[in-house]
């Protein structure tokens, strides 16, 4: 007997199921046997003279049958049968396929002026502009890519958009993080981007969601919405957008950035591609691979890539042209080139591979070795030193010995040299260590006190115990010793 | 047989080079262009499990087969937002 694999939008009006066991020698004979099993499903497959609706895709072994023979199509109990929310190359999203006959909404007057310039291209229209209303999108964080998204996608009329952050806004955010002004500085980020996104769109919905994406929180939030949207800044969160997307069967539209390179992607298993976890089974060790604040970035880096992340939504969420499902596009603006991977699915990967592993979300810190700060407190207690202890102890007249470990063009812009600082960044270290005595009494800084840190294990290795880290590094220094100092 | 790797992102900066090239056995695989690749920069070997790998444009896994004049690209992992 053939089996219709469900795809996750559908499950819920067949029983919970992820296959269904059909009859019939023809597609169309078994679509109809499923439909009888399960009578509500009817609706959301079938329009009202009995055709399967023009959103619903069926595939025989990778195979549309609408390049087959149609309902016509001879099925073995060997073929793989699934039903695919048709982004691939269709006309709807899984929105409309859950929607079933729920109809569009309606443009007003006002909306239909605003939206002019996509309603006179027919691959947009009238239905496009109102599948796009009937719509809704999750962005997680609203910093570098989260502006240009949310800017993007509140003016293109996307009828509901919820935003996710808890950070406040900085100066130094504001380089790139263009939906924040610099009246904006110190205001939550999601109060800023509100107003900013209703200013240009008061026609869309904003929901607000000031907490971060936790395991514990991201199912409810997720389920929420149609399509999820990746601008978050740190692994964990990484991990965690893609596990819970993947478990809801909702689309995760991906962009990822540093200094001059970004990179962008659709995860979406349940139409056939790859997710995070097929690329990166793994997270890097911490501190590994610097953040935008500690390596920096060209501001203008997450324009491109969230402009191209909400390019991707919007073609998700209209039917229209070629998603980047199964494709990672890499962008190199000092080469000013575009690259493109072939991805594939991981058989063996532990969310969506053939025998998944991970069934519900995990302690994404733990995963990423994020260990609390209070436990490493307690194993090693007096590694480090804070600024203030330092600056009482140079007061005192100690002689110590402040080694710098970032690097020159970051000294060019702050440094501890009048307290006797000396640059030597974390690069040359191994080369280096012969210009300091284990005599010496030895405090190692950075900008936030990462890099030091690893310093201070070279160090250790090599002998040396008169040695501390400057916790929180210079910035720390800033603002709890030198006001004065410009922080970057 | 000669393959060409390329460097991205973090793994490009603790080689100091975005582009290198290996003389591998005429039976190598992608992981042997790795350990090769780890062998003269041993900073990289930190990034074993968390890095990405491509031959000639397409995703690569550690057992993909290379031929003479494959092109093996790798990519770490990049978190920025």
């Amino acid at each position: 007997m053939p089996s219709i694999a469900i795809p996750t939008a559908l499950r819920q009006f067949a029983g919970g199921n992820s296959a269904v066991q059909v009859q019939g020698q023809k597609i169309g004979e078994a679509i109809a046997d499923l439909a009888d099993q399960y009578p509500d499903l009817k609706k959301h497959l079938f329009d009202a003279n009995g055709n399967l609706r023009s959103f619903v895709n069926v595939f025989i072994n990778d195979e549309d049958i609408r390049h087959l023979q149609q309902n016509e199509t001879a099925i073995s109990d060997s073929d793989e049968i699934s039903i695919i929310p048709s982004i691939a190359g269709g006309s709807a999203t899984e929105a409309d396929l859950r929607a079933g006959s729920t109809p569009l909404p309606e443009l007003n007057k006002d909306e239909i002026a605003r939206y002019s310039r996509h309603l006179i291209m027919p691959e947009v229209g009238m239905e496009g502009q109102r599948k796009l209303k009937a719509a809704s999108v999750l962005l997680i964080g609203t910093g570098g890519l989260g502006s240009p998204l949310g800017l993007y996608l509140a003016a293109a009329g996307i009828g509901r958009l919820g935003l996710v952050d808890f950070d406040v806004v900085d100066e130094s955010n504001l380089q790139r993080q263009i939906v924040h002004g610099t009246k904006d500085v110190g205001r939550p980020k999601i109060e800023s981007a509100r107003d900013r996104l209703s200013d240009i769109n008061p026609h869309i919905q904003i929901d607000t969601h000031e907490f971060a994406l936790r395991s514990e929180n991201a199912l409810d939030l997720i389920r929420d919405y149609d399509i999820v949207i990746d601008g978050t800044d740190n692994f964990q969160t990484r991990y965690l957008v893609n596990d819970a997307s993947v478990l809801l069967g909702k689309p995760n539209v991906y962009g990822s950035i540093f200094r001059f390179d970004g990179q962008a992607s659709v995860f979406y298993p349940a139409s056939g591609g790859p997710c995070y976890r097929c690329l990166y089974p793994e997270p890097p060790p911490p501190g590994l691979v610097p953040s935008c604040a500690e390596g920096g970035v060209l501001g203008i880096l997450p324009g491109i890539i969230g402009v191209i992340q909400a390019t991707e939504a919007i073609k998700l969420i209209i039917g229209q042209g070629d998603p980047l499902i199964g494709r990672l596009l890499l962008f190199d603006a000092l080469k000013m080139k575009f690259k493109e991977l072939k991805l594939r699915r991981n058989p063996e990967c532990p969310l969506c591979g053939e025998n998944p592993t991970i069934r519900e979300l995990i302690d994404y810190d733990q995963f990423c070795g994020i260990v609390p700060e209070t436990v490493e407190a307690q194993t090693d207690d007096d590694w480090e030193i804070t600024p203030v202890q330092l600056k009482q102890r140079l007061d005192q007249g100690e002689r110590i010995t402040i080694i710098d470990v970032r690097e020159i063009h970051e000294w060019q812009i702050c440094n501890l040299e009048s307290y006797g600082s000396r640059l030597i960044p974390l690069g040359q270290f191994p080369d280096r260590i012969t210009e300091l005595s284990r005599e010496e009494h030895i405090v190692l800084q950075c900008k936030m006190g990462g890099r030091s840190a690893k310093a201070y294990e070279a160090l250790k290795k090599s002998g040396f115990t008169r040695i501390r880290n400057l916790k929180g590094g210079i910035l720390a220094w800033a603002d709890t010793v030198d006001p004065g100092l410009p922080k970057y | 047989m000669k393959i060409k790797v390329l460097l991205f992102g973090s793994c490009r900066e603790a080689v100091g080079s975005g582009e290198i090239d290996l003389e591998l056995s005429d039976t190598a695989v992608a992981g042997d262009a790795w350990a090769s690749t780890t062998q003269r920069f041993p900073s990289l070997g930190q990034f074993e499990r968390s890095v990405l790998l491509a031959v000639n444009e397409e995703h690569a896994s550690k057992e993909t087969k290379l031929k003479d004049g494959d092109t093996v690209a790798i990519f770490p992992p990049v978190s920025g937002g």
